[in-house]
């Protein structure tokens, strides 16, 4: 019941396997991790005046959508622990 | 001569009421349709937004759209991390602990207004904004009744702390530090930064599947928005908005079950 974990998300999780969220919701937010890193790189080579400026913002979903693999790959090694 | 204020009628609130239709449509779609439209929706709104804000630069509304890609970024983790074998309060840190990350990012580079979480004017104000959480999170939950997400003396504490620190501080931060501090900002109004954070934060209680819930969280957001425009700090918006939290979900399930 709250924004990160609502009602919604809850049932999500518990309704669905983990396997079905990885090949819908899972897919999409991958797309879009590649997606950012690709346009991260693109701006990097192409350099300009504002290139540090447009990489903070692609920063802003890159960081945590990185974190979230690998805390994802952490508690699937402990759930099968 | 129009009788609406000067700021309802800028570019800048075409583009924020316009994103956050967005953003409900990609919720209604999550919650009416299924996890795969609803995570692409949001997937597609965070590309959206970060296009833009990278494509207009010098745009004065740049800031607010980082800040509105925020809350499609912690839907999209808080559906996306938790594994269903494990608990709740390891979904907050597995969920939150990214989503508290780009809160961080997204503040840094929004540059979110220092004196928000300086020492406030007065400190007994902030504890009586502060203290209003506790008969708010008795009144939620008293519409929701949930159950308890953790029990016994190990589990409890700790709970407590992700609900605080992932969702409390992690939602106050998100809605009334940057969203609200940058909007304040761009429309040179408290009363729109005050409308855009409501918006915001209550269109993203939508997915709690009740409607007087998400009513009481509006009137909620509204007041610590009002609460925060007035005294200029967010501490007692952050101490309510944990102790609504925490009780909600912790300690009201427990002591009323």
């Amino acid at each position: 019941m709250t924004v990160l974990i609502d009602e919604a998300t809850r049932r999500s999780i518990l309704s669905f396997t983990f396997d079905f969220r990885s090949t819908t919701a899972g897919v999409t937010v991958i797309i879009l991790l590649l997606g950012v890193l690709l346009a991260r790189e693109v701006i990097r080579v192409h350099g300009g005046p504002r290139a540090a400026q447009r990489i903070d913002v692609l920063n802003v979903s890159v960081y945590p959508l990185l974190l979230a693999f690998a805390a994802l790959v952490l508690v699937r090694l402990v759930s099968l622990v | 001569m129009s009788i609406l204020p000067v700021y309802l009628l800028s570019a800048n609130a075409v583009v924020c009421a316009t994103y956050l239709a967005a953003v409900a449509m990609a919720e209604v779609l999550l919650l009416t349709t299924g996890l795969l439209a609803g995570a692409v929706a949001h997937v597609t709104l965070v590309a959206v937004l970060t296009g833009h804000a990278i494509a207009a630069p010098r745009a004065p509304y740049r800031r607010l759209l980082v800040a509105l890609a925020v809350p499609s970024l912690l839907r999209l983790l808080g559906l996306v991390v938790p594994v269903a074998s494990t608990s709740v309060p390891v979904w907050y840190f597995t969920a939150g602990t990214p989503a508290l990350l780009a809160v961080v990012l997204a503040a840094r580079l929004v540059e979110m207004p220092p004196g928000l979480l300086g020492r406030p004017r007065t400190v007994w104000v902030q504890l009586l904004i502060a203290a209003s959480g506790i008969t708010n999170g008795l009144l939620a939950y008293l519409v929701l009744r949930p159950a308890p997400i953790a029990e016994g003396p190990l589990l409890v504490p700790l709970a407590a702390v992700a609900v605080a620190v992932f969702s409390g501080l992690l939602e106050e931060v998100a809605f009334h530090g940057i969203l609200q501090g940058i909007a304040v900002e761009v429309f040179r109004s408290g009363a729109a930064g005050v409308a855009v954070s409501t918006a915001a934060l209550t269109i993203m209680y939508l997915g709690s599947l009740s409607i007087p819930f998400v009513v009481l969280m509006f009137s909620t957001s509204l007041f610590l928005g009002w609460a925060v425009n007035e005294s200029g700090s967010l501490w007692g918006a952050l101490g309510s908005h944990i102790a609504l939290v925490v009780g909600l979900v912790v300690i009201w399930p427990l002591l009323l079950p």
